[in-house]
């Protein structure tokens, strides 16, 4: 945090050229395995800076690459389609080394004998074809021959957006399919920020909960609840956080919200004093959580929304978010309905991610979205709380003079909207999200509508 | 949108008078004023000390949705795909050009409290003081420093020492050479231009190659709104002709008749909305790497002696 420093001690992240990576402690005074892109003394990084390439060099050193160009990433398609390989023959015997000539490079390369910028330049010159290239198609055969021979590897300190990444193209089930657009989109939609108070349901592994320390820092409290004794938040660890900012969070498993076991003292008095602390901390969650007031609510978990919902929308203060995440949409419905149905929420959402990256135009490559993308970000389901202060106005008549004829007159037009076109729809200023329900659940839109004008009711002469 | 606000409603505080998602605007509550809906006119003293009922807390999001139009703006789903990428957290400081109706300030104001700086700069002099205005009325005078300036004659004044720029610019690429030197040498510097044309992307992605800067991404960003809507799905109607009448009709009758028997079965079903967002704009991204201590030699810090040295 506020860092680029690697330090001793810290997790990190190298990544290869291979596209592999390779995430463990970093400690003093040990030899970092690189597998064929060889090993460096782990002393020669710890101060340096993250997110620079490094070039392994000699025995166990390494210096900042000097030129970045062909480490910039960019479509590498699967043709090389470019303009003029018209006059391009993928003819062999346009490389003027021979295999053996290339292996050996290759080899003492590998060994740190010769740089690997000087194996690549060798391999170019002696490609008859190579001056014939665009400038992209240049760039591209460097680059694929980067990857095959450079001892380059880039140290990140882990983030969670890394982590986004990393795992949905290795393992997305470890981040329930978490996209870096949609955890964005969560921390904004919930208003993370320092001094906020937040309830938490990860199974994420962590990646909530890192994402909200990482906007958080030690300013707040989450409180996350968890299905096992002890919460998986892998991730969390990983991110290097000082014990200040992780004493921010605290868990709970779901079978002690209600009920705490009963406590047996252990007969050893040390053990008693570490149970009896444990116990304490126990009950203090416990009671922090359900003396509610939270500044809101995020849910990314493998459980029912609705039931989830349904036990924790009564501890979150007015006027205040809750977000839902889930990689599938109908598993989102039920619960999404639910609220927009509920008297204690307004503005309620549903949308689906959507991310397209681009290859950019740098080696005048064009520009074109890339040829592979993620299908889907998955959905998020929003809405903010309010009071349900318990006043129900009727429906026609009832409402206090000057509300109720507008109240009825909008439920009766989102009731056409609801069934009639888009068009309509678009035209009705009150058309919204609920719309759809409107047909199923007029009173309740009417209930919703007359909320709005509560405020003002009381004043009305 | 500080984080410090009463949790009660006070004058001179903003609120979103809340509608429908299509139907929200801010009030500032000042005694003796009134606004107006279409529900009539309420009165802010009747306010004063109620919790927020669908009068809601100003989050950035929702005055995102609310505020004054002056220009273009950024919303929800590119700020937060931007904030991530910026690493906006608290502590971080940032420039911010140009201004323009200040939704994209308002966020990165929340990000950054309570120890962060926002420097926003804005050529428009009547746009300038707005936003200006507004910071101060939403508390956030601590965080954020407006400057009036034209950042591509001008420069932003600021050397060394940020780790993050936003620039929503008609012309990014004339302010990159500025924007360079507004970074802090010894961090990782992180920019996004932000632009709705791919002639503007390509000019801006060749300045930054040409200025040294690195990692060079560009995404395209947007969200997919759903309406949900339970069906009732109708039975066929193998049992004979449909009696004379509409569906709707013969539904009314049979339901008084036979409840059970026909209730049809429903569905929750979702679709994509009919109208939505498009195109926002471009998001280039970059990063500027830090310079390498002078002496070529790596320090060796271990992580006490580093937490010591801060
Ligand atoms: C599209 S608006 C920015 C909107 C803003 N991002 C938001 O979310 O509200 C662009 C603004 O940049 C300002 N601008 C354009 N060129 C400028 C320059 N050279 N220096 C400072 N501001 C400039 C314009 O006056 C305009 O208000």
């Amino acid at each position: 945090m506020l860092d680029d420093t690697i330090r001793a001690g810290e997790w990190v992240m190298l990544k290869l050229p291979s596209g592999n990576s390779k995430i463990f402690v970093l400690k003093a005074d040990e030899r970092v395995e690189l597998g064929k892109f060889g090993s460096f003394d782990s002393n020669n990084l710890i101060g340096r800076h993250q997110l620079v390439p490094y070039e392994v060099v000699g025995d166990g050193n390494i210096r900042p690459v000097e030129n970045l160009d062909y480490l910039q990433e960019f479509d590498l398609g699967d043709t090389e389609e470019d303009a003029s390989n018209m006059t391009i023959v993928d003819d062999p015997t346009s490389q003027r080394l021979t295999h053996q000539e290339i292996e050996e490079l290759k080899s003492q390369s590998l060994e740190g004998k010769v740089d690997h910028s000087a194996v690549i330049q060798k391999i170019v010159q002696n490609n008859a074809a190579f001056e014939k290239k665009t400038d992209f198609a240049k760039a591209k055969y460097i680059q694929r021959k980067q990857r095959k021979f450079a001892k380059i590897f880039t140290p990140i300190k882990p983030t969670t957006r890394l982590f986004c990444d990393f795992y949905l193209a290795k393992k997305p089930e470890k981040t329930r399919e978490m996209r870096i657009d949609t955890l964005s989109q969560i921390m904004t939609f919930a208003n993370v920020r320092a001094g906020s108070r937040f309830l938490v349901v990860d199974d994420a592994s962590g990646l909530i909960v890192g994402a909200m320390l990482e906007r958080m820092h030690e300013h707040g409290k989450i409180f996350a609840l968890h299905d096992k004794e002890t919460p998986n938040f892998d991730l969390v660890r990983m991110l290097n956080f000082s014990d200040e900012v992780m004493s921010v969070v605290s868990s709970l498993p779901w079978f002690h919200l209600h009920e705490l076991p009963p406590f047996v003292a252990p007969s050893h008095p040390d053990a008693l004093d570490r149970a009896q602390a444990r116990r304490n901390q126990l009950e203090r969650t416990r009671d922090d959580i359900l003396a509610g007031a939270f500044d809101g609510l995020v849910v990314a978990s493998r459980f029912d929304p609705k039931e989830i919902l349904i036990k924790l929308e009564p501890l979150l203060a007015p006027s205040k978010p809750l977000v839902v995440y889930s990689p599938t949409k109908e598993s989102l419905l039920e619960a999404y309905n639910h609220v927009r149905l509920s008297r204690r929420f307004v503005n309620t959402q549903l949308t689906e991610s959507w991310l397209r990256e681009y290859q950019v135009p740098v080696f005048n490559s064009g520009t074109h979205p890339t040829m592979m993308t993620s299908g889907s970000g998955g959905y998020l389901f929003t809405a903010t709380t309010v009071v349900d202060d318990g006043v129900r106005i009727e429906k026609a008549g009832a409402a206090p003079p000057g509300t109720g004829g507008q109240t009825m007159g909008m439920a009766k037009k989102r009731k056409v909207a609801g069934s009639g076109s888009a068009k309509d729809e678009a035209a009705n200023s009150g058309a919204d999200s609920t719309d759809a329900g409107a047909c199923t659940a007029d009173s309740d839109v009417a209930q919703t509508v007359a909320d709005a004008a509560n405020v003002g009711n009381s004043t009305m002469e | 949108m500080n984080s410090n606000r009463h949790p009660a409603i006070q004058y001179g505080d903003t609120v979103i008078a809340y509608v429908n998602p299509e139907s929200m605007k801010p009030v500032e509550v000042a005694a003796g004023q009134t606004f107006q809906n279409r529900f009539g006119t309420f009165h802010h003293d009747d306010m004063i000390g109620l919790r927020f009922v669908h009068l809601l807390e100003p989050t950035p999001e929702l005055w995102t949705l609310v505020l004054p139009h002056r220009t273009q703006i950024l919303y929800q789903p590119d700020i937060s795909l931007i904030s991530s990428f910026l690493e906006l957290q608290p502590g971080v400081n940032v420039i911010e050009a140009g201004t323009g109706s200040g939704s994209f300030s308002h966020s990165i104001a929340r990000s950054i409290a309570p120890n962060g700086k926002l420097f926003t700069f804005e050529f428009h002099e009547e746009r300038a003081a707005k936003a200006k205005l507004e910071f101060a009325q939403h508390g956030l005078s601590d965080i954020i420093v407006s400057q009036h300036r034209d950042v591509c004659k001008n420069g932003f004044g600021i050397f060394n020492s940020v780790t993050a720029i936003f620039l929503d610019l008609p012309s990014p690429w004339e302010a990159l050479e500025n924007a360079k030197a507004a970074f802090d040498p010894q961090r990782v510097g992180r920019i996004c231009c932000f632009s709705p044309c791919i002639e503007q992307v390509q000019r801006t992605c060749e300045t930054l190659k040409a200025l040294g800067f690195y990692d060079i991404r560009m995404f395209e960003c947007l969200v997919r709104p759903y309406e949900v809507q339970r069906i009732e799905s109708e039975k066929l109607p193998l049992a004979g002709p449909t009696p004379k009448g509409s569906h709707k009709a013969f539904k009314r009758q049979s339901a008084g008749a036979d409840a059970v028997a026909s209730s049809p079965s429903s569905v929750l079903t979702s679709k994509p909305k009919e109208s939505v967002r498009g195109h926002t704009s471009f998001l280039t991204f970059a990063v500027l790497l830090p310079t390498p201590p002078s002496d070529g030699a790596a320090p060796h810090p271990t992580a006490a002696s580093a937490d010591a040295a801060q």
